[in-house]
């Protein structure tokens, strides 16, 4: 009774909640009941209710598919080297910044770095293929000057994860550092006096005030970004891809977009995407859970 | 301050670094700019750098008059403003209603918002889901499925709460307005600068939208949005041409098919597409530094 009057209270409040509870019951909660859509011989003319069950027979086909193993692993070793290279990145950039006396410099710097990070990857890829035009791309002549011929990159498959890895950075390099900016704004001034007191130079500083200083920030996207380990950006390596390289360079999420929607194999690719999730949600739990223990920081 | 030779050496690197980054950054962009300006065949050639070799205006006239580029810009406006303001304000109301304390079944409810973050049906249960309900090929699909953000509800909340005295609110209760009255006429024009702030972001991602064209509008060319348009000039490489022959036949003037060269008239797209992010981008500039630290105050 007394949550009725409550709620009789409350009502404009649940009008102003409705659409977004409506759109994540159709649109989030619905597509988890879909996931049935694995344990069946789905068909599109039987729908969700009539298609016949076959058990865990899809998870046995995905395990067996030729070309499983390859993308798995091509996913994970895309993902690490991804990592490897734009995790330390944009932490390099905002040091580097973060020394910068000149006003308008580093003004300059920021705001063309940061210009990237809002185009779409359709844009980032035409750049890309521009630069490394094998006729008059600007990358050929300065790859040449390291003894390396520039003109196969966007044809040889052996490319596409370096490929991947550079756009990352040269698009998301400039805005990710601003977490770190601002982690770098809380340190406290004192820290660096006392330690010039001390007689502490500028590297030392930097190891032992900086450093630690945005210890926290790091840790929290590093957690970010292992969690998304199984995960590589379709948006990124499906417009980076081409036809000639397409088939050695399929990662998880454009096989599944590939097998599942080109080609229509709805249970199998359901079933590919549903391990691939909980392969993720682990991953996600695990390192937080490891990052808790270590630092004391937990997203959530 | 007395500087060590190491610390000079360090600051002449480090500008040289930066100035590097910069290049590298800018020069790209320029160059595609200059060849969306110049002819064609010339440009085929190759060795145009940030000038044009042959000026012509005659890539943007092609984009223009064939009307697909120019019909799908425009749609790509609309749609953008549309997604853009259901979701602020669904969004906004939304965390209005969260911000409250006594809100019932609040716990269960950011539940419900915040376990999607983590766990989802995948791809294809999606794109089946959208084909069982008939949204495929239809406008709703761009504005029905995204209609509240919970993580920018996250952040509009703790915005909410710290810019938005209490005694206000409680105020306006007493004085007998209701929580529409409240959002409406404290708490939205209060947060003008965060309502801007979203807005300008999620009107990128929008403009940026091209996964939802390709998945579900692909047959429906008056449901393309321009980022759509510009994957497909790049995936087949006979769509430019297909865009002179349009524009020919609508114009009605007999056009010199050699001129035409896919590379130039994607570019000019391409440039077409870019030039309103590129617009927009110092109010963006100007908020999204303050936006960061909002989010980050919530983890």
């Amino acid at each position: 009774m007394r949550r009725w009057s409550m709620f009789r209270k409350q009502w404009q409040l649940f009008v102003f909640l409705a659409p977004g509870i409506l759109c994540y019951l159709v649109f989030n909660y619905l597509p988890l009941a879909g996931i049935i859509v694995a344990f069946q011989d789905y068909s599109i003319f039987k729908g969700f209710l009539g298609s016949p069950f076959v058990g865990l027979k899809w998870f046995g086909v995905m395990l067996h598919d030729a070309r499983f193993l390859q993308v798995v692993t091509y996913t994970l070793e895309m993902s690490v080297v991804k990592l490897l290279v734009s995790f330390p990145a944009p932490i390099v950039l905002a040091l580097l910044l973060n020394e910068v006396r000149v006003r308008v410099f580093k003004r300059t710097v920021q705001t063309l770095s940061y210009l990237p990070h809002f185009l779409s990857w359709v844009v980032v890829a035409i750049i890309l293929y521009r630069v490394f035009d094998p006729t008059d791309g600007v990358a050929i002549p300065i790859l040449g000057l390291f003894g390396f011929d520039g003109t196969t990159v966007l044809r040889d498959s052996r490319y596409f994860i370096p490929l991947v890895a550079g756009s990352e950075v040269w698009k998301e390099v400039g805005f990710n550092s601003i977490f770190y900016l601002a982690a770098l704004t809380t340190i406290d001034p004192t820290l660096y006096q006392v330690a010039a007191v001390d007689g502490a130079r500028r590297f030392r500083q930097l190891l032992h005030i900086t450093l630690p200083g945005i210890m926290p920030t790091a840790v929290m996207l590093l957690i970010l970004s292992v969690g998304g380990i199984v995960n590589a950006n379709f948006d990124q390596v499906y417009n980076l891809q081409n036809p000639l390289i397409a088939l050695d360079t399929d990662v998880i999420n454009t096989y599944i977009f590939k097998k599942g929607i080109q080609e229509g194999y709805y249970s199998f690719s359901t079933a590919f995407g549903l391990a691939q999730g909980v392969v993720s949600f682990i991953l996600i739990y695990l390192t937080n859970r490891v990052s808790r223990r270590l630092a004391g920081t937990s997203i959530y | 301050m007395r500087r060590s030779t190491g610390e000079k050496v360090f600051n002449v690197v480090n500008i040289v670094v930066l100035t590097a980054l910069c290049v590298t950054t800018l020069y790209p962009f320029l160059n595609i700019l200059a060849i969306s300006f110049n002819d064609g065949r010339d440009a085929m050639l190759g060795g145009i750098t940030v000038f044009p070799r042959k000026f012509t205006l005659f890539n943007y006239e092609v984009v223009f008059r064939s009307g697909d580029v120019f019909s799908a810009f425009l749609f790509s406006v609309g749609i953008t403003l549309g997604r853009t303001l259901i979701i602020v304000f669904t969004t906004a109301a939304g965390a209005y209603s969260l911000m409250k304390k006594d809100l019932l079944f609040k716990k269960s409810l950011i539940l419900f918002f915040l376990i999607p973050m983590f766990i989802t049906g995948g791809l294809v249960p999606y794109y089946l889901l959208i084909r069982t309900l008939g949204l495929m090929n239809n406008v709703l699909v761009y504005l029905l499925p995204i209609t509240f953000d919970f993580y920018n509800a996250v952040i509009m909340r703790v915005y909410f709460q710290s810019n938005i005295p209490e005694s206000l609110i409680e105020s306006a209760y007493l004085d007998g307005a209701d929580d529409f009255r409240i959002l409406s006429r404290i708490v939205l024009p209060l947060s003008k600068p965060l309502l801007a702030a979203m807005m300008l972001f999620i009107g990128v991602w929008a403009w940026n939208d091209w996964m939802t064209t390709m998945l579900f509008c692909s047959n429906k060319p008056g449901l393309w949005t321009l980022q759509y348009l510009l994957q497909r000039l790049v995936m087949q490489t006979n769509a430019a041409l297909k865009l002179a022959m349009t524009m020919a036949a609508k114009s009605g003037k007999p056009i010199d098919q050699s001129l035409i060269t896919p590379q130039t008239i994607t570019y000019a797209t391409l440039i077409v597409a870019t030039v309103p992010i590129v617009v927009i981008y110092p109010f963006l500039q100007k908020h999204f530094v303050a936006g960061i630290m909002l989010g980050s105050v919530k983890g």
